[in-house]
């Protein structure tokens, strides 16, 4: 088991590291045009997004595709009303551990795009 | 006087991109009754009108009551002015016709039909006053079936409705609960309730029963709908390491810096228990919901995202399991939990990758004794899962998913249960939409029971999980 446990860390160290190189080496590779705002995917969600940027410069489509397609499948904006948005996005906030900035940013694309 | 709708000044038009002008369109839409109650008054040429504020979005509810008053003052007003103007029409239909009469009549007919116009708007815009609390109802369901190399096979389905009110731009209340079918009778367990204050931008409190923030599985990816394999990981089932859900109070939020995003969790609850008798003797009882002492488990979780795809987190919980009055002592448990997640959507990959990784442990301070002598109880349990997803080709490639998952959870041999369990489990998910999926796997399972008493047994499994 003890050799296991050693696989399974010796592959997340590699993977994260991985990642990294990955990730970095891949950002701006996609950029998704903050002018589009509604055009997301069937998937509702956008081709790609910025990475590493601070807050203040990511869109609400950025940091909506950024955060949630983390976990799940990204709702697509029609689904719900602006009231509803406004409910599900302060859920999410505190689920994901948005900050306000990224809340009400991510609300506005979604109310904006519905 | 210019009239300015709602959020479309020319300025910030130019300044937004066409996202925020179809906002500005769609609120702009939002609010057409105001506008052309304003409209009508400026068509009108009438006092009030010229004096109307310009339209602006009303913010709260207070604020369209505010609008109904100010219109219905307008069209006291109207009214007032045109019985002013009454003798002096009656005079001068009394005298002879002149040029210029014909005229007053149409301004009187156009004021009647204006006037009930506001009427008609005004009882409209009475009819969609908001009220002043936010509703969601959301969830999921899913249905499965699983076929177990030795045992008997079965269908299962569960309902899992998720209530949200949002009180106040800081307050809401959330809860979830599970209906689930077993021994043929519904099961109904409470998920999650509880009351979230967002305190400032990066920090919000929320108190009641919470999905544990110390396991990322359990906390974010578990749902159904959003675990990839039809099943959970070995931790996080029955006699497993990681608490589905606490009952306490936490802090928790995101920092955004420099070299990254940071985010945290500080807990405390009641916390899990030691099952000091029966088939689970030596497991942790998760369900947290009734204390078995004063000593309350206090935790933390630390995350870290040097990239948006990447999540690096560690979190730890110290506990005191053991039950007053059963003689034990004081049994302390340090929980440790390490994640990593990796979720990208890459050109050179034609699709997006998601790759997860956790490992959690039970260090116990002591060894313990549940009547078959002492033993260390330390246990450990991990998943590693990588899933592919070729959404950037065509057809129903884009929605087929793959995943690979290795678990594993071990358990001390001394214990009274002390089998170790691992398994190989490979799926293929199809996405009907972003919101549905069907599921098939099957698990390669490789159990090692010192006792004898449990056997490998691998599993076909099949499930269909749609939100709503």
């Amino acid at each position: 088991m003890k050799n296991t446990a050693a696989i399974i860390w010796g592959g997340g160290i590699g993977l994260a590291a991985l990642a990294v190189v990955v990730g970095c080496a891949g950002s701006g590779t996609s950029q998704t045009d903050a002018s589009a705002g509604a055009a997301a995917s069937p998937e509702g969600k956008p081709a790609g997004v910025a990475s590493g940027a601070a807050t203040t410069e990511l869109s609400g489509n950025e940091l909506w595709a950024q955060n949630c397609g983390q976990c799940h499948n990204s709702r697509s904006p029609k689904d719900y009303s602006d009231a509803q948005w406004d409910v599900a996005v302060m859920h999410m906030r505190i689920q994901a551990r948005l900050t306000g900035e990224e809340e009400r940013k991510i609300r506005q694309f979604l109310q904006a795009s519905n | 006087m210019p009239l300015h709708l709602p959020g479309t000044t020319s300025e910030e038009a130019a300044a937004n991109g066409p996202i925020d002008r179809r906002a500005n369109r769609k609120r702009g839409a939002g609010f057409t009754p105001a506008a052309m109650i304003a409209g009508l008054m400026l068509a009108c040429g009438s006092a009030p009108a010229q004096n109307a504020q310009p339209a602006t979005p009303p913010q709260s509810p207070e604020e369209v009551n505010k609008r109904i008053d100010q219109l219905e003052k307008e069209v006291r007003e109207l009214r007032k002015a045109k019985e002013a103007g009454q003798p002096a029409k009656a005079a001068d239909q009394a005298a002879p016709a002149k040029p210029g009469a014909q005229p007053a009549d149409e301004t009187k007919e156009r004021l009647d039909e204006q006037e009930k116009k506001v009427e008609d708007l005004t009882a409209k815009l009475n009819e969609l006053k908001p009220g002043t609390e936010k509703f969601l109802l959301s969830g999921f369901i899913a249905t499965g079936l699983t076929v177990p190399q030795h045992g008997t096979s079965s269908f299962d389905a569960a309902f899992k409705p998720v209530f949200l009110w949002k009180i106040s731009d800081s307050l809401l209340a959330a809860a979830s609960v599970e209906f689930e079918l077993a021994d043929n009778a519904t099961e109904t367990n409470v998920e999650y309730m509880n009351i979230n204050w967002d305190a400032t931008d990066w920090l919000a409190l929320r108190g009641g029963v919470i999905l544990s923030p110390l396991n990322t599985f359990q906390q974010n990816l578990h749902p159904q709908w959003i675990n990839k394999l039809p099943d959970n990981p070995l931790f996080a089932e029955d006699g497993g390491l990681a608490p589905e859900k606490s009952l306490g109070v936490e802090a928790r939020g995101g920092v955004r810096t420099e070299i990254g995003k940071f985010t945290y969790s500080a807990w405390v609850s009641n916390g899990p228990s030691l099952i000091t008798s029966g088939d689970g003797s030596g497991q942790l009882d998760l369900t947290e919901f009734t204390d078995v002492n004063n000593n309350k488990a206090v935790g933390g979780r630390l995350g870290y995202l040097p990239i948006p795809e990447l999540e690096l987190a560690y979190a730890v919980q110290f506990n005191d399991l053991s039950p007053s009055g059963s003689g034990l002592g004081t049994v302390n448990v340090v929980l440790h939990d390490v994640s990593v997640g990796y979720v990208a959507e890459q050109d050179w990959l034609a699709g997006r990758i998601d790759a997860r990784l956790e490992f959690i442990f039970a260090d116990f301070e002591k060894r313990i004794d549940l009547g078959s002598g002492p033993f260390t109880n330390d246990r450990t349990g991990g998943y590693a899962q990588l899933a592919y997803r070729p959404t950037k080709l065509s057809g129903i490639l884009k929605d087929l998913e793959a995943v690979l998952r290795y678990d594993f959870l071990h358990q001390p041999n001394l214990a009274p249960t002390p089998a170790d369990d691992q398994r190989w489990t490979i799926g293929l998910d199809y996405w009907v939409n972003p919101r549905a999926v069907v599921k098939i796997a099957y698990e390669f399972d490789n159990l090692n029971d010192p006792t004898g008493t449990g056997q490998s047994s691998n599993t076909f499994l099949l499930q269909a999980a749609v939100s709503f």
